[in-house]
C-alpha cells in the first residue's frame, strides 16, 4: 500500500471516528456566518416597513453596514476555539499508555500518524467555516445586497481567519505533543496563547507603578496574545497588525514545526508524565513561577495599597515560592513533591526579585528613552495639561483628541524631539511629583514661578510600531516657544481646525451642499445663512488660510468675534436616519482678514463691539478667595458707565477654537441683552478690572497672585 | 529470527532490563515467564516498536524494530491492556487493521468470529475481558503477521478458549511458520505450546531454553536400591536434586533418558520409574541450581 493510499485512508478513519468535531464545526459556524446576515436582512426589511420605505430603499441602507456583518468576529472566534479544540483531542491519545501503546505497535510511520491527525483537523473544521461564509454570502447576494460586498475586504478577512486558525492549531498540538497529560497540555495551551498577554500586562503595571513617564500602553496588549490579537483585527489592516499577522504566522509555523520534530522523536513511556521532554521542564517552570511571582507581588502589593517596593518583593518572593511548589507537584504528580528542588526554588526567587528591583530601576531605560529622528515617522500631541499656580487647563477643551493625528512636518517633529529631550532632562521634577501625588502642598511647590507642560507625546516607529511618554517641562521660554512651534504649525491645525476637518470630511461626499451659519459671539444670535456652494467653499479657505497665518500674539489678545457652523445635507427630505450630516463649527477673530472680507462682501457682516445701549445688565461672579469677610461672590450693575467699564477687556472666551488666550479662571462675566438674549464673557488677564471688582465685592484678594492665575500660558511669553 | 543484543532500558532510576540477550527463532513459540515487574511487558513493547532499547539492539532478521514500518508489518502486538477505539465493534476494528495489515485474511477472520460465537457488530465495550482478548487474538491470527507478541493474552480466557487459542497458534506455527511470543507470569499455562521459554527476573534473562531439550535433559527418578552400588551411580550422574523417604529416592537428574537407564541398570535396582516432570519443576530444579528460589520469582 502506497504512504498516499495509507495516509487518505487513516484521514478518512480519523474524521469518521471525530465526526462530533465536524458536527460541532458545521453548527457553530452557521450560527457565526451566515445566520447574522439572515438576521441583519431580516431587521433591514423590517425597519424599512416602519420607516415607509420600498424594498429597494431598504436595501440601499443595508449596503453600508453589509461588509461589516460580513466581516464579524464570530466565525473567527469558533475557528480559533476549534483550532485549541482539535489540536488537543487529535493529539490526546499520547497523553494514555494505552492508546500510545495502540498506535505505535501499528505498522507506521511517527510522520505519516501526525500527518494523518493534522490533515483531520483540518477536514473537520476548514470545509464547514468555509461553506458558512460562502452561504452567508450567497445570501447577502440573493437579498440584493452583492453591489456593498468588498471582495478584496473579505478575502483578506477569511485570510486572517484561516492564519488564525493554523496559529492556534499548531500552538494547540506543540502544547498536547510536549505534555503527557490532558489536563496540563490544556492549561499549557492556555498559558502558551495568553502568557505573553499577562507578561506585557505586568510590564504595564511596573511601569505605572515605578516609571512617571508611563502613558497608557505602547502597544496594544492584545496583540502579544495571538487570540486576542487575531479578535481584535478587524475593518482594514493597519501596518501594526500586519507585522503582527507577520508574527503570528511565524510562530504558528514554528510552532508545527516544533511539534513535528518532537512527535517524531517523543518516547512512548512518557505517557502519563506531566511534561513528556525533560529538557522543556526547568525553563518553562522558571518562566511560569517568574511571571505568576510578579504578577502575585504586583496584584497583592496594589490591592492593598502597598506600591512600595519592599513590599512588592516580598509579595513577589512568596508568589514565586508558592508557584515553584505547585509545579512541582505537578510534575511529580505528587503533593509531597512540591519542596523538591528547594535551591532551584531559592534561585528562582532571586531572580524574580532581581527582576523586580531591576524594573523599579529602570535597568532598560524606559523613562529615558529618547527617540531616534530618522525612526521617527510621525508624531501625535496626545494631550497638553498647563499647569500654572491656581490653574490648570487641558488643550482637548479646544482641539479635541483625534486619533488620527499624525504629525509629520519636519519642524514639528523636531520641536516635539527637543520637547522629549526636556522631558527627559527634568525627569527629577517628574518624579517629584509623582511622590507627591497625594499632596497638594508639595505640588503647588513643585508648581515653581512658571508651572509646569505636562505633555504626552506619542511617536510613530518603523513597522507600525508606537510609542508613549508622558513628561512635566517647567515653562520656560522655551518650552513655550517650542509647543506654539507646534500648536500653530499647518500640520497641527490640517487635523485639528473645523475648517480642514470639514474641507476634509465634504471630500469624500461632494455632491452634498455646504451650508455655513454666522453667529454673532458677543450677542450669541445667528445672523445670517450662506446656501451659494462657492461663497461656502470660498468661506472656508478663507478661515484655513487665517488660522494658518495667526500668530501667538494675535491669539493672546482676540477673542472671537463671529462663529460659523458648516454643515452638509444628503437629502433633508429623507428620514433623519439615513441622512448624511456634517457639521463643523470654526471662530472667527478680528485679525482673520480674508475671512471678514468675504464676510462683508456676501452677507454685508462686520464684526461691531457690544455697546452700552443694547446691554441691560451685567453680573459679575468671582470665585476667586477673598477672606471669610469678604461679600457675596457676585454683583450686578445696570449702570450704563458701569457697564461700560465692566465691559471693556472682556471678550467672548466660550466660543474660542484656538489655544492662547490668557482669561482669569474663576471670575465670570453674565451680560443680559435688551432683547433678552444672555451671553457669557471673560477678562483677559492683562485687562480685568480689579479696582471695580474689589469695590462692588467688599474686599480684596486674599493672595494677590490669583490675580495672575490664567489659563492657557502659551502665548504669554511669546 | 529476532535477536536482542543487550538491550537496556531504562524508566526514570528504575532499570526495567538490564542488558538482556536472547535469541527467539522463526517458528517456535517463545514463552516469556517472569513474576511481576520483572521486565516482560518492557521487552514486548521493544519487539513491538513502542520502546527504543536505551543501549543493545533488537532486530527482526537482521533490521532493526523501532520505525521499521517493512519489519512492524510482519509484527502484531496484542496488549496486556487492550484500547479499542470508543463505540468501536470488532467490525470497524478490522476494518482498521485492514488499513496497516494488506495481507489481513478476511474469511478467515469472519470463519473465527463465528467459531467464537462473536457478534461483529456488538460494541467491544460490551464485551467482557475474556471476549476482548479473543477479538485480538483472532485480528493478530488474521493480519498474516509473521511475529504475534501477547502480553498476558492468556489471562481471562476460560480453559477450553485456552486451549483452542493454542490450537490456533499451533495451526499457523505449522502452516505458515508465525511465530507467537507469549509473556506470562503463570509457567502452567505455557506448559503445552511454548517451544522456548526464556525467565526474566529483575530485568535480566536468567535462562533461556528449549523447552524439548530441557525436557530430554532433566528427568525426575524414583529408585530404590538394593545391595550397594548407589553411590557409584550417583557419582556418574549429574544429580539436581534429591530426595529420599525410606528407601525411596527421588532424584531430578540432567542427562539423557538412555544414559540415565543404562547407569540405573547397571546396580539393577529394586524399583526404577521415570516419572514426567512438569515446566515449574524443570524451572525449579534449574534455577534452584542458579541459585534462586524460583517460587519467589515466577508465582
Amino acid at each position: 500500500m502506497t504512504s498516499k493510499n495509507l495516509s487518505f485512508k487513516l484521514v478518512r478513519d480519523e474524521a469518521r471516528r471525530n465526526i462530533w468535531a465536524l458536527a460541532l464545526s458545521i453548527l457553530g459556524f452557521l450560527f457565526a456566518a451566515p445566520l447574522p446576515v439572515v438576521i441583519f436582512i431580516q431587521q433591514g426589511f423590517s425597519r424599512g416597513n416602519q420607516l415607509g420605505l420600498d424594498r429597494a430603499e431598504a436595501v440601499e441602507q443595508m449596503l453600508e453596514n453589509l461588509p461589516h456583518i460580513l466581516c464579524e468576529v464570530f466565525p473567527r472566534l469558533g475557528l480559533v476555539l476549534m483550532a485549541a479544540i482539535c489540536g488537543i483531542a487529535l493529539f490526546r491519545f499520547l497523553h494514555d499508555r494505552r492508546q500510545v501503546d495502540f498506535y505505535h505497535a501499528l505498522p507506521i510511520r511517527r510522520e505519516t500518524l501526525y500527518a494523518a491527525k493534522f490533515l483531520t483537523g483540518l477536514l473537520l473544521v476548514l470545509p464547514a467555516y468555509l461553506a458558512a461564509r460562502l452561504l452567508a454570502v450567497v445570501i447577502a447576494i440573493g437579498a440584493g445586497l452583492g453591489s456593498a460586498i468588498v471582495w478584496g475586504d473579505l478575502f483578506v478577512y477569511i485570510g486572517v481567519d484561516l492564519l488564525s486558525f493554523f496559529v492556534i492549531y499548531g500552538i494547540s498540538i506543540l502544547c498536547t505533543v510536549v505534555c503527557g497529560n490532558t489536563i496540563c497540555a490544556i492549561v499549557l495551551n492556555g498559558w502558551a496563547l495568553f502568557s505573553l498577554a499577562v507578561v506585557k500586562q505586568i510590564y504595564e503595571f511596573f511601569a505605572y507603578t515605578f516609571y512617571p513617564t508611563h502613558a497608557i500602553n505602547d502597544i496594544s496588549i492584545w496583540y502579544f496574545s495571538p487570540v486576542l490579537g487575531v479578535l481584535d483585527m478587524e475593518g482594514e489592516l493597519q501596518t501594526m497588525e500586519t507585522v503582527m499577522l507577520a508574527v503570528y504566522m511565524a510562530a504558528g509555523i514554528a510552532a508545527l514545526a516544533l511539534s513535528f520534530v518532537l512527535f517524531r522523536i517523543r518516547r512512548s513511556e512518557r505517557a502519563g508524565k506531566a511534561i513528556a521532554f525533560e529538557p522543556f521542564k526547568l525553563p518553562l517552570k522558571v518562566y511560569v513561577c517568574m511571571v505568576a511571582g510578579m504578577a502575585f507581588g504586583g496584584i497583592l502589593s496594589s490591592i492593598f495599597g502597598y506600591s512600595v517596593l519592599i513590599w512588592m518583593l516580598l509579595f513577589t518572593a512568596v508568589g514565586t515560592a508558592v508557584c515553584h511548589c505547585v509545579m512541582e507537584a505537578i510534575y511529580d504528580a505528587d503533593i509531597r513533591s512540591a519542596f523538591h528542588h528547594l535551591p532551584m526554588l531559592a534561585v528562582v526567587t532571586a531572580a524574580s526579585l532581581a527582576l523586580t528591583a531591576g524594573l523599579k530601576a529602570d535597568i532598560f531605560g524606559y523613562s529615558k528613552w529618547l527617540p531616534k529622528e530618522s525612526s521617527v515617522e510621525w508624531v501625535e500631541l496626545y494631550n497638553l495639561y498647563t499647569q500654572e499656580k491656581y490653574t490648570g487647563t487641558n488643550i482637548g477643551r479646544y482641539y479635541g483628541f483625534s486619533s488620527d493625528e499624525r504629525l509629520t512636518d519636519p519642524a514639528v517633529v523636531q520641536s516635539m524631539l527637543r520637547l522629549t529631550e526636556l522631558g527627559v532632562e527634568n525627569l527629577d521634577l517628574l518624579y517629584a511629583k509623582h511622590m507627591s501625588y497625594y499632596d497638594a502642598d508639595m505640588e503647588k511647590e513643585l508648581q515653581g514661578e512658571n508651572g509646569f507642560y505636562d505633555i504626552t507625546i506619542r511617536y510613530g516607529l518603523p513597522f507600525g510600531r508606537e510609542k508613549l511618554r508622558f513628561y512635566s517641562i517647567p515653562i520656560t521660554d522655551e518650552s513655550t516657544e517650542l509647543l506654539n512651534s507646534v500648536l500653530y504649525s499647518e500640520d497641527y491645525l490640517f487635523w485639528h481646525n473645523q475648517a480642514f476637518r470639514f474641507a476634509e470630511n465634504m471630500k469624500e461626499y461632494p455632491e452634498l451642499e455646504p451650508v455655513a451659519v454666522v453667529t454673532d459671539c458677543l450677542r450669541q444670535k445667528s445672523i445670517q445663512t450662506l446656501r451659494d456652494s462657492g461663497q461656502v467653499n470660498a468661506l472656508v479657505k478663507a478661515v484655513q488660510a487665517d488660522a494658518v497665518d495667526a500668530t501667538p500674539e494675535q491669539a493672546a489678545v482676540e477673542g472671537p468675534v463671529f462663529t460659523i457652523e458648516l454643515s452638509a445635507y444628503f437629502d433633508e427630505t429623507k428620514p433623519v436616519g439615513s441622512r448624511v450630516r456634517l457639521n463643523n463649527q470654526v471662530a472667527v477673530y478680528p485679525s482673520y482678514q480674508r475671512t471678514l472680507a468675504l464676510l462683508a462682501e456676501y452677507a454685508d457682516i462686520v464684526p461691531q463691539p457690544l455697546s452700552v445701549e443694547e446691554v441691560s445688565s451685567v453680573r459679575i461672579t468671582d470665585n476667586r478667595d477673598r477672606g471669610e469677610d469678604g461679600a457675596d461672590s457676585w454683583f450686578t450693575v445696570s449702570d450704563p458707565d458701569e457697564i461700560a467699564r465692566l465691559l471693556e477687556g472682556a471678550v467672548a472666551n466660550e466660543d474660542c477654537d484656538r489655544y492662547g488666550l490668557r482669561v482669569v479662571s474663576g471670575v465670570e462675566v453674565m451680560v443680559t441683552l435688551m432683547d433678552g438674549n444672555v451671553v457669557y464673557l471673560s477678562y483677559r488677564v492683562e485687562t480685568i478690572p480689579e479696582d471695580l471688582l474689589t469695590e462692588h465685592l467688599g474686599s480684596p484678594l486674599v493672595d494677590e497672585n490669583a490675580a495672575s492665575g490664567a489659563e492657557y500660558p502659551l502665548t504669554a511669553r511669546a | 529470527m529476532i535477536v536482542a543484543e543487550s538491550i537496556t532500558k531504562r524508566f526514570d532510576d528504575v532499570l526495567a532490563l538490564d542488558h538482556v540477550c536472547a535469541e527467539i527463532r522463526d517458528s517456535s513459540v517463545f514463552g516469556l515467564i517472569g513474576s511481576n515487574g520483572a521486565g516482560k511487558s518492557t521487552f514486548l513493547r521493544m519487539l513491538a516498536g513502542i520502546l527504543r532499547p536505551d543501549e543493545g539492539g533488537l532486530k527482526i532478521d537482521g533490521e532493526d524494530i523501532f520505525e521499521n514500518l517493512m519489519v512492524k508489518r510482519r509484527c502484531f502486538y496484542i496488549s496486556d491492556e487492550q484500547y479499542f477505539f470508543p463505540g468501536c465493534s470488532p467490525e470497524e476494528l478490522k476494518n482498521y487493521y485492514r488499513i496497516y495489515y494488506p495481507n489481513f485474511d478476511q474469511p478467515r477472520w469472519e470463519r473465527l468470529m463465528q467459531a467464537f460465537g462473536l457478534d461483529p457488530r456488538r460494541k467491544l465495550r460490551t464485551f467482557s475481558k475474556g471476549m476482548k482478548k479473543q477479538v485480538s487474538v483472532i485480528c493478530g491470527i488474521c493480519s498474516g503477521a509473521d511475529y504475534l507478541f501477547c502480553d498476558e493474552t492468556f489471562d481471562g480466557l476460560d480453559p477450553v478458549m485456552r486451549q483452542t487459542v493454542k490450537s490456533l497458534f499451533a495451526e499457523d506455527v505449522a502452516e505458515r511458520g508465525m511465530t507467537p511470543v507469549i509473556a506470562s507470569h503463570n509457567l502452567r499455562e505455557l506448559e503445552d505450546i511454548c517451544d522456548h521459554v526464556g525467565l526474566l527476573h529483575r530485568g535480566g534473562i536468567l535462562f533461556s531454553r528449549d523447552l524439548d531439550e530441557m525436557r530430554l535433559g532433566i528427568h525426575k527418578l524414583q529408585v530404590i536400591f538394593t545391595g550397594d552400588g548407589a553411590d557409584t551411580v550417583f557419582s556418574r550422574i549429574k544429580i539436581l536434586t534429591q530426595e529420599q523417604r525410606g528407601s525411596l529416592h527421588t532424584l531430578v537428574v540432567r542427562g539423557t533418558a538412555e544414559d540415565i537407564k543404562r547407569e540405573f541398570s547397571a546396580i539393577q535396582p529394586l524399583f526404577f520409574e521415570m516419572l514426567p516432570l512438569t515446566l515449574e519443576e524443570i524451572f525449579i530444579s534449574e534455577t534452584e541450581v542458579a541459585g534462586y528460589d524460583v517460587k519467589k520469582l515466577i508465582l
